[in-house]
């Protein structure tokens, strides 16, 4: 069970790098290809008429002289059930109730969505919205106007050809012409090769909260190991507070997380419970009557194999001794007045 | 000035070797920094005097499997950031006490690391310095046919005028890896002026000539190398400047694509120096996490088709940066180390 544990941890860490990536591969395609529209931002905010309510998707974009608003969403993993998937489906609804904020200068007449999730998910999602547009009949799951993409880097074979990114279409349409054509076609979108190689690494992080193993293993690589003054030699501990870690975090989120106290709120809680999950692990320590405060040692954890699968291990390990686990069994007794083979032999 | 001379006849002795590191730290600190480290503090013995004009004499005693081995070392301070030390010990002294003791130093001292690209600028250099003269180049190199998983096995050498040419040649059908490459410069009457030779380590020896030409035309044109790709691997973490991420990667260019057993040995070689996490598993794309254990420099590593790109993040040293093109190179063959342009923005 552990071992299972552990390895849909790895894929999870990996999806969620793969769906950083994707969100790249979106900016330098409109980076790159201005003709199918103008990127607006990164979690732009967006206002509907409710005036306490603000809407961050992941890319906002505007096509055709900016009178047509397009906008993504990205999931590195969805529910297993296709009941579950249908309750994700419905939470995007909100996006139809955008009325301003794309800061241009007339208004945006319609807007399309993109739901860009892993193959693996895939087929659920595009179950989910089939059934979800049958059953509400929401203009906003109208598959002319919503459409469902994933992602997929297939491996090369031999000299045939070199591995690659491709965008695919799964389902829906959207009326942005030049895109919905790149996307039709037999290979679908190609994302250019410093989308690997570079941009991938821009903003490590996307909306979506990520597992747990994600942040560990990056606040592990390119937090703690840049805490210490360079240039010290053998194993070290070094005190810090929760804030000083959020801190250098938050220089590899997207900068304008920081002017919204709420996301800031959010984005701490995400190091907070890696921090928490660390001292669970024993790979750091709370000190104690100091709230907030740790101490790591730096290098955290040396070992020769992959980190990510190193915490992965450890995690299936506490998870699988956190469950609860089944109740013994409750000790068979003879129902009263039935006897016992036994005693047929003795007569 | 007898030392100058010592070299200008041709007599059994040592060759004069000196090694180019780079440090912002003192020489006289070598006792403390050896101090902070456990395996080095057990096995060397340091004594450190300071001579004149940035000059420290250091006497160094190695445990050799039983063996106790000593020699001395003068490590010249004069070009700010960097370290020469020179002996004229044997080459047992510098590559089982010597360079090891460097190595054990990192990050604090750190070595320079050369390709063959790299030597050539060098090589040019000299030919300007000694406009006129003849210069012979003699380069003991490794090859290996491309697609062969086996590591290569013998030195071959190229021993004749315009080696580097030949050699150009071989990098597009081979993975190539220099050891060592010696020169030597003819003046108009035949006679040889000087003969030394370089190691892609940062290693300089002086076989024939004065020391005064060894060091204007040698030394201090390898420390120019070494500061000017000092300055290449500097200034390169990841920043935020005015609301936008600043990256500066770079990447090694190879003529030919990578292939799975080189990305597997690859990991195989890095995994006892670098924390690493795997974002994607090299279908032959590859994409991984490192993070230096001795430096806490952290990058980001892709491989795709013939290059092999380096992303700094939020810490990186240029002494780290160098060392993983180094590590790199030193499995996947000898590339040519370029910056990666800008992507535009949206």
């Amino acid at each position: 069970m552990s071992v299972d544990l552990a390895r849909t941890c790895v894929e999870d860490f990996r999806k969620y790098s793969d769906t950083v990536t994707t969100a790249a591969a979106i900016y330098h395609l409109f980076a790159s290809n201005p003709s199918i529209g103008h990127f607006i931002g990164i979690e732009h905010k967006l206002v509907t008429s409710n005036p306490d309510e603000i809407l961050t998707p992941d890319i906002t974009a505007v096509y055709n002289s900016d009178s047509k608003g397009l906008l993504f969403e990205l999931k590195y993993s969805l529910p297993t059930e296709v009941g579950s998937v249908k309750d994700e489906l419905l939470k995007l609804e909100k996006y139809s109730r955008v009325q301003g904020g794309w800061r241009v200068k007339g208004p945006v007449q319609s807007v399309d969505f993109i739901l860009i999730c892993h193959i693996d998910d895939v087929s659920r999602a595009v179950e989910g919205a089939q059934q979800v547009f049958a059953e509400t009949g929401k203009p906003f799951y109208n598959p002319t106007s919503f459409s469902i993409w994933y992602w997929t880097i297939p491996s090369a074979r031999g000299d045939e050809r070199r591995e690659e990114m491709r965008l695919l279409h799964a389902y829906g349409a959207t009326r942005n012409d030049l895109l919905q054509q790149m996307i039709k076609m037999p290979g679908g979108i190609l994302a250019a090769e410093e989308v690997l190689t570079t941009l991938r690494f821009t903003y490590p992080f996307i909306r979506q909260k990520p597992p747990v193993q994600y942040i560990i293993v990056f606040l592990m690589q390119n937090v703690f190991s840049a805490l210490p003054p360079p240039s010290r030699a053998g194993r070290r501990f070094y005190n810090v507070d929760l804030d000083h870690i959020y801190q250098k975090t938050n220089a590899l989120f997207p900068p304008w997380w920081e002017r919204d106290v709420q996301t800031v709120q959010v984005r701490r809680g995400w190091v907070k419970e890696a921090l928490d999950t660390l001292v669970k692990l024993r790979l750091i320590m709370e000190i104690s009557d100091k709230p907030d405060w740790y101490s790591i040692p730096i290098p955290t954890l040396v070992t020769r194999k992959p980190l990510h699968e190193v915490i992965c291990r450890k995690l299936g390990r506490i998870r699988r001794l956190g469950r609860p686990t089944a109740p013994k069994p409750v000790p068979k007794r003879r129902p009263a007045g039935v006897r016992p083979l036994t005693e047929f032999l003795q007569e | 000035m007898v030392y100058d001379r010592l070299y200008t006849t041709r007599t059994k002795r040592p060759l004069l070797k000196s090694s180019i590191l780079l440090s912002d730290e003192s020489p006289e600190n070598l006792p403390e920094l050896i101090r902070l480290r456990k395996r080095l503090k057990r096995i060397y013995e340091l004594k450190v005097d300071p001579l004149q004009d940035d000059l420290f004499l250091v006497q160094i005693q190695k445990e050799v499997w039983g063996k106790s081995v000593s020699g001395h070392v003068i490590i010249d301070q004069g070009t700010r950031g960097s370290w020469i030390a020179y002996t004229d010990e044997s080459g047992y002294f510098v590559r089982r006490v010597l360079e090891p003791l460097f190595n054990g130093l990192y990050p604090d001292v750190a070595r320079v690391y050369f390709n063959y690209l790299q030597i050539q600028e060098f090589l040019k250099a000299i030919d300007e310095a000694y406009r006129g003269s003849s210069v012979v180049t003699y380069v003991a190199y490794k090859r290996q046919p491309r697609g062969e998983e086996e590591q290569p096995i013998g030195t071959r050498l190229l021993w004749e005028a315009g080696a580097d040419e030949d050699l150009k040649k071989y990098a597009r059908q081979y993975r190539l890896w220099i050891d060592s490459l010696t020169f030597q410069v003819k003046d108009q009457d035949g006679m040889v002026a000087l003969e030394a030779s370089l190691t892609g380590r940062g290693v300089a020896r002086l076989r024939f000539g004065t020391f005064s030409d060894f060091y204007h035309n040698v030394i201090q044109l390898y420390i120019g190398l070494a500061t000017r790709w000092k300055n290449f691997f500097s200034d390169r973490e990841r920043r935020l400047e005015e609301g936008k991420v600043n990256l500066r990667p770079y990447l090694l260019q190879y003529p030919f694509g990578l292939e799975k057993t080189q990305i597997e040995d690859l990991i195989v070689n890095l995994r006892g120096s670098y924390s690493y996490s795997i974002l994607f598993g090299g279908n032959p794309y590859f994409a991984a996490n490192l993070t230096d254990y001795q430096d806490g420099s952290s990058f980001y590593l892709t491989i795709l088709g013939g290059k092999v790109t380096i992303t700094p993040m939020l810490r990186s040293t240029p002494y780290a940066l160098w060392r993983i093109a180094s590590r790199v190179q030193r499995v996947v063959g000898e590339g040519d180390i370029l910056d990666v342009p800008r992507v535009p923005e949206a």
